[in-house]
This record gives C-alpha cells, sequence and structure tokens, in this order.
C-alpha cells in the first residue's frame, strides 16, 4: 500500500514540476564574453556537458532534493546519530548491505560473472551466520570485498547506453537506464522476500524508517557544500562519467 | 526432523570452528593513528614521504601518517547576514547568509581566526586540520571562507569585485568584529591570533596590517602558512599548469577527466564500484600509474580554473557587469547555465584581472595602472611593515608550487628569522 502511495506522490510531483519549464528570456543582451568563433562554440556543446533534455524540471527536483535535505533527511539523521551508538549504526549499514547481496548475486549471474556471483554467495552466507544477521561483515575482514552491483549496471553491460539524465526525488542523480535499474532492484527484492515476513509492523518499520535513514546517512554528500555555482552541472558531469567507467570497467572482465 | 538438525549441527560445528580461526587469525586490526595529545607532547619529526610536490598537493597526508581528531568536537556551522537589504537571485537561494564556524573552548582561551585558500570555505580539509590541532592546543577556533568564495562574494564583499588584497581585508575585518562582538558573549576571549592559508595567508597580512591601524582585535600573533609573494605572480603559475597536458587548454579536457575517472575507477581491483570515500584512492593511484608531472600539475590547473570559474561568475551575477552572464537576464533555479559554464571555464583569473578588476579600480581612480594594481597585492608592498612586526611568521614548503622561481628567496628576505622552510 506504502509504495502505491509513494508513486502516486511521485507522479503528482512530476506533474506539478512539469509546469515551471523555464521559456527563454526574449531581448538579452550579449555579455562580453561569448563565443565568437564555430569551432569554440562546438568544443563548448560537448565538452563537460551531458544529454539532459528535462534540465529545468532535474533542476526544480535538485532543489527540491536539497530543501528535502535541510529540513527533514539531515535532523533526522542528526537525531540518529545522536541516539545510536556508532557500532549499532555500522550494524545497520552492515545489515541492509547484506539484505542487498541479494541484488548483487543477481546481477552477477545476470553479467555471467561466476566469480562474483560465487564471492557474494558466500559473502551472504558467512555474513548471515557467523555475522549476525549481516550486522557484522565478516567476510570483508577474511578479505572477500562487497562486490555492489545493481540491475541498471547489468543493462550497460549488455550494451544499453544511459539515455537522458535524470534527477529522480528523493533519490538523486540517475539517468533513464539507471531508473529501470532501481525499479527491477527493488522488485527482485520484494519478490524475494517471503511474504510472512514482509507483512509484519517490523519489517514495515525497518524497510520505511530504518533503511532510508541508513541510506542518508550512510552517503556524506551534502547539497551545495561545493558553493559551485555550477553544482548541479559538474555533479550531472561526475555522476553520468563514473557510472561510464565503471560499466566499462565491467566490460572488459 | 530432530535428527536432521543434530546431523547439521555436528558437521556444521567444525566448519564454524575453522572459519573463526581463519577470521581471527586474518582479522587486521586498524593501524594505530598518531592522537593530537602525543603530536603536541612530542612533535614528529618532518618526514613527508611524497617528494613531488604537485602529487603532494594532490594527494595531501597519507591516511596513516594523519592524525586522529576523532575525539574533537566538530566545528559549529554559524549564519551572520552583512547586508540586510542585499537583492539574492533566486539561483543563489541556498546562499542564505555568510557562512563560517566555530569551536569555542570551555574556558577562557585566546581565539585565532583562520582565513582558507583559494575557493575554500571553512569546511575544507586543509583549514580543518590546521583547526583540530589548534583547538586541541587550547585554543578557540573561527574558520572563515576565502573572499574568493561564491558564499563570501555573495554575502560578505562590499562590491562584489573580490580578490583586491587590501579591500578584501576590509570585509575580512568587518566579519571578524562582528563575530568577536558574539562569541564575547559566548565565551571568555583573553586574545586575538590570525592565521591564513595559502590566498588565505595574503588576505591574514592584509588584515594584520589593518588591525595595527584601527586597532580592534589587536592580533598578539599573526602566521602565513604557504602564501603567496605576489598575487598575480602566482596566478599565472597556476594558470599556465593546465597547459601542461592540455596544450588547447580547457577544449580538450573533457577527454582529459574520463580518461581520469576511468584510471581511478580501475585502481581497486576488487570490486567494480568507483568508490570516492575510499582515503587511499588517491596515493593508490598515484603509485599504480605513475602520472607524469604535467598531467599532475594540469589537474591541479584544472581545479583552480574551476575555482576562478566560480568566483568570476558569482561576481558577475551579483555585480551585474554583463561580462559572462547578460546584464539583464534573470537568474533562477531553472536558468540553464550551460552556455555560461562553457565560456566560465574559459576565462582564466587573469582574464578577469584585465577585463573586471583593472578596469574597477582604474574608475576609481585614474591613476592607477595595471602594475601599480600587481605591486600592491605583492607581499613585497609590505616590507617595511612585516619587518617592524616580529609577530607576523611564515611557514611554507621550498617546493611549494604557487610560488615562481626566485620567490621563495624573496619571502625569506623579507620574513628573515621569522619563517620555517619545509622541502
Amino acid at each position: 500500500m506504502q509504495k502505491n502511495v509513494f508513486l502516486v506522490l511521485n507522479s503528482f510531483l512530476f506533474l506539478a514540476l512539469a509546469g515551471c519549464e523555464p521559456q527563454p528570456q526574449e531581448g538579452l543582451e550579449t555579455p562580453r564574453r561569448h563565443f565568437t568563433d564555430a569551432a569554440e562554440r562546438d568544443y563548448a556543446n560537448k565538452e563537460f556537458m551531458v544529454y539532459d533534455p528535462a534540465e529545468g524540471l532535474n533542476k526544480h527536483i535538485y532543489k527540491f532534493n536539497a530543501e528535502l535535505d535541510t529540513y527533514f533527511l539531515l535532523p533526522v539523521v542528526n537525531a540518529y546519530t545522536y541516539i545510536t551508538p556508532e557500532f549499532a549504526r555500522t550494524g545497520v549499514s552492515n545489515f541492509f548491505l547484506n539484505v542487498g547481496e541479494v541484488n548483487n548475486f543477481a546481477n552477477a549471474v545476470l553479467q555471467v560473472n561466476p566469480e562474483k556471483a560465487t564471492t557474494t554467495l558466500v559473502r551472504f552466507i558467512l555474513n548471515t551466520t557467523i555475522g549476525g544477521l549481516g550486522t557484522f561483515d565478516v567476510a570483508t575482514r577474511m578479505g572477500l570485498e562487497r562486490q555492489p552491483e545493481d540491475f541498471g549496471k547489468t543493462l550497460g553491460y549488455w550494451g544499453a547506453g544511459g539515455g537522458a539524465y535524470v534527477v529522480l526525488p528523493v533519490l538523486g542523480p540517475s539517468n533513464i537506464r539507471d531508473t529501470v535499474g532501481k525499479v527491477v532492484d527493488y522488485a527482485t527484492l520484494t519478490f524475494l522476500v517471503p511474504s510472512h515476513i514482509q507483512d509484519t509492523t517490523a519489517y514495515d518499520v525497518i524497510a520505511y524508517g530504518l533503511q532510508p535513514i541508513n541510506l542518508r546517512y550512510s552517503n556524506n554528500f551534502r547539497y551545495y557544500s561545493s558553493g559551485s555555482p555550477f553544482e548541479y552541472e559538474i555533479v550531472r558531469y561526475i555522476v553520468t562519467q563514473s557510472r561510464t567507467a565503471e560499466i566499462e570497467k565491467l566490460k572488459q572482465h | 526432523m530432530q535428527n536432521n538438525k543434530s546431523c547439521l549441527g555436528r558437521r556444521t560445528f567444525p566448519l564454524l570452528v575453522l572459519l573463526t580461526a581463519t577470521l581471527i587469525t586474518s582479522c587486521t586490526p586498524e593501524p594505530k593513528r598518531i592522537t593530537p595529545q602525543q603530536v603536541l607532547n612530542s612533535p614528529p619529526a618532518y618526514n613527508y614521504p611524497i617528494n613531488n610536490p604537485y602529487a603532494a598537493t594532490i594527494i595531501g597526508l597519507p591516511p596513516e601518517m594523519r592524525v586522529d581528531y576523532s575525539a574533537i568536537p566538530a566545528p559549529k556551522d554559524e549564519t551572520l547576514t552583512l547586508f540586510k537589504d542585499r537583492p539574492i537571485p533566486e539561483g543563489f537561494w541556498y546562499q542564505d547568509g555568510f557562512k563560517y564556524s566555530q569551536l569555542l573552548q570551555p574556558k577562557a582561551a585566546p581565539v585565532v581566526y583562520v582565513i582558507a585558500g583559494t575557493g575554500a570555505d571553512s569546511r575544507s580539509e586543509t583549514i580543518r586540520i590546521i583547526s583540530n590541532i589548534l583547538y586541541a592546543s587550547g585554543f578557540s577556533i573561527v574558520l572563515l571562507p576565502s573572499p574568493t568564495h561564491p558564499n563570501f562574494i555573495i554575502n560578505a564583499s562590499q562590491n562584489y569585485i573580490v580578490g583586491r588584497p587590501a579591500q578584501d581585508a576590509q570585509d575580512l575585518y568587518r566579519v571578524m568584529k562582528i563575530v568577536d562582538r558574539k562569541i564575547a558573549v559566548q565565551a571568555t576571549v583573553t586574545g586575538h591570533m590570525l592565521i591564513g592559508y595559502s590566498l588565505g595567508a595574503l588576505d591574514a597580512a592584509y588584515t594584520a596590517k589593518l588591525d595595527d591601524e584601527q586597532k580592534s582585535l589587536n592580533f598578539s600573533k599573526v602566521l602565513l602558512i604557504n602564501p603567496p609573494l605576489s598575487l598575480y605572480s602566482s596566478m599565472k603559475v597556476l594558470d599556465t599548469m593546465l597547459y601542461r597536458a592540455l596544450p588547447d587548454g580547457v577544449n580538450d579536457a573533457d577527454y582529459f577527466v574520463k580518461t581520469a575517472l576511468s584510471r581511478l575507477s580501475r585502481v581497486d581491483q576488487s570490486s567494480d564500484a568507483l568508490d570516492f570515500s575510499n582515503e587511499r584512492l588517491l596515493l593508490d593511484a598515484y603509485n599504480q600509474y605513475n602520472p607524469s608531472d604535467s598531467r599532475l600539475a594540469t589537474i591541479i590547473g584544472l581545479s583552480f580554473r574551476l575555482a576562478a570559474a566560480d568566483m568570476i561568475f558569482t561576481s558577475d551575477v551579483m555585480s551585474h557587469s554583463g561580462y559572462i552572464f547578460p546584464k539583464n537576464q534573470r537568474f533562477t533555479t531553472s536558468t540553464s547555465l550551460n552556455p555560461y559554464l562553457a565560456v566560465a571555464l574559459r576565462t582564466s583569473f587573469r582574464n578577469y584581472f584585465d577585463d573586471i578588476y583593472t578596469e574597477k579600480f582604474r574608475a576609481e581612480d585614474r591613476r592607477l595602472t595595471k602594475q601599480a594594481l600587481i605591486d600592491e597585492s605583492s607581499l613585497q608592498s609590505m616590507a617595511g611593515y612585516i619587518s617592524h612586526h616580529p609577530e607576523m611568521g611564515l611557514i611554507t614548503n621550498r617546493d611549494d608550487i604557487i610560488l615562481a622561481p626566485g620567490e621563495l628567496d624573496k619571502l625569506v628576505h623579507l620574513f628573515g628569522k621569522k619563517c620555517d622552510g619545509f622541502s
């Protein structure tokens, strides 16, 4: 039920924001420094640029996410940091990373990578058993590194391009391919968790309470801490290029 | 069922023992890091391991040599409104006040004001390191952004045209006096000191001189860490660095950055993820790829160019100069900045100096020449002041990359016995 409410809220947000697409201003004075040379203009159109057809909308969602962060998520994370000891927070992070091994495993299989799939499976078994349901990451200490994989990367591995840049409400920078990936990963996990566990209050508290808090706690990014007026453009470029680099590395195996 | 269970139990038991044994033997304990108290009790010898000054600038201190500051509280972020009715465009909605940080001692203590380097603010890593060691030594700390940081330009600069040391000092001094009145209520302040890092060190020197005239804070000690000798000369050095591996400048930078990211993603072979939070990432990348000096210089030049782009664009929008951003365009959240970013990235500090800075200050005083503006922003113009003020000291590196050939000797000559140089 809650999931549906989330979806409805999100689509409302999209519709509301779609109305604020910028209208190019008429009669602008030409600034002193501008490109007069066609070659320079060509460079300018491709260097550091990312395909972003919904830029106006994306920028509004970026701002919405920053405000959500300031007024809601970060205060909650600060309270969480204040009331829980560090080892407990590490335990919570490890627990969710361990649950996420389900996705890592599924994607390692889809990428036909037995080595990665085996590592992930052994990690999951070790951490779930002697790692106390995943709260201790004993596998990493034994030299079995986590293999973070997602369906977006799997799609990339099989040749799908990123498509248009998208800023997702709450979740942040992504693109069309990785958004599809997120939905599939989420569905996989939901499908694999037995329904008698999903229907408990404890599961709701963990999935809709603790998990989002932990997700924000585990990410050090702070909106506008770069101080740059071009933060949106730089984040867009770095996120896109890092993702491309990761997928290229994946393809070389 | 019962049989099954006990059978499983008997089989898994040896496996568990084996696993636990492997676990105990293979668990490498976290390397123990030195505490601030150990540093203060017996300062370690200066044995910085990276000899290449470009690599040193990018990598900083290798993780295992860093001091463990986790016991020191984080500085508190504070906000000030300095110019009440200043109109700020919606595109800068997040710049809601001047941002600085402070960390006050619970007991009576002197306050040290720390000024950050080019484009940096009170959250920059270098500034935090300086802050931590000072706090551990018993000082209260106020951390200020560089006047070239967008937040400073928007909220604390008197006319948005930043970079002129004497004027930036006035802006900084105004902030310091207000902050000082605020902290006088919260803590017992027994004195004032001033530290600046890099460009911030030049600002510190001019602020100290201003304080000597106005005598509001009476700094008892002023320390310049890695200052430029001449602002213009150091800007030239950093501008030139960009072109070392990129003869065509920013026009080739896209490929350069993509290659760098792709290399970074290959450093950690244990997984396919690119983890920027890994504190060894840059050091490992350096050891693995052994990049040439020109590539390293270009990385520094590029990050400096980005700081210049931020500064020049912000200054332009706020002052309505029509330099990069059309004078009559509204700046809002949805304004597409792509064309302006492209121009800003191709605009150097020296372009700004020639086109905006020189014009602005020459319009105020026709007798000023470009050369006079260059000369007045050099520590050499303060030679008399420096030699008569024993409380002003200098720490720098003999191979500091922002110094042009011969400038180190001039710095040493200016400060005489009051300087420490590390190689």
